[in-house]
């Protein structure tokens, strides 16, 4: 989210917004957001509702659970949900009709769609 | 969010290294995944948006259907803080 947190006046600059969506629960969202001084929207998607929608939606296996919460990532305290289930990080960029101009979905979770790819999607929206 | 995961892995894997084995263990969900197929299912370029209208951190609900009538809209799918 830094990364993108980054090109937000460019983005803001290009007459868009930028909603991110986790699936945590409200009170973890609000220590992200004063975490890391968020300037756009940070949405709770409890249950993976809206991810499941957009097909991003994966369970852990249960072999690797435990390392997980021994890495400090306990989900269903974090998440209020036992399901260990996650999103992909995936980014959609949403032109004003409603439809995606961009799409991208990475299977690993340190890859993420490039700041400069929503960037030159917003400014090629803008030229049309 | 991934930048946080990863920062925290690293301090992690600084004060208790992972093993091989939870290293590979790790490998392996990511490989299992790609395997999966899972990417191919997500909306594609040209394909409608799916609307939404979720709380924010305060509670106030959001829609995408909303936001979008001020202009394009960057949705981002994230796992958490870590």
């Amino acid at each position: 989210m830094k990364a993108y947190q980054k090109i937000l006046p460019e983005v803001l600059g290009l007459g868009a917004s930028l909603i991110a969506i986790s699936p945590q629960s409200p009170d973890k969202s609000q220590a992200t957001l004063l975490k890391n001084f968020l300037q756009y929207e940070v949405l709770s998607d409890l249950g993976n509702v809206v991810a499941r929608q957009y097909g991003l939606v994966y369970q852990l296996p249960e072999w690797v659970r435990d390392l997980y919460v021994s890495l400090g990532v306990d989900l269903p305290a974090f998440n209020a949900d036992s399901s260990w289930e996650l999103p992909l990080a995936g980014t959609f960029v949403v032109g004003q009709d409603g439809v995606i101009m961009t799409s991208y979905a990475d299977s690993d979770p340190r890859n993420r769609l490039e700041p400069q790819a929503i960037l030159d999607a917003l400014r090629g929206a803008k030229k049309v | 969010m991934e930048q946080d995961l990863r920062s925290q892995i690293k301090e992690r894997e600084r004060t208790h290294p992972l093993s091989r084995e939870e290293s590979e263990l790790l490998e392996r969900a990511y490989r299992e995944l790609a395997q999966s197929g899972i990417t191919q299912r997500v909306p594609k370029a040209g394909e409608p948006a799916p609307d939404f209208r979720l709380p924010n951190a305060v509670g106030i609900p959001v829609s995408l259907s909303d936001a979008r009538g001020h202009g394009p809209v960057v949705v981002t799918f994230y796992r958490g803080i870590w």
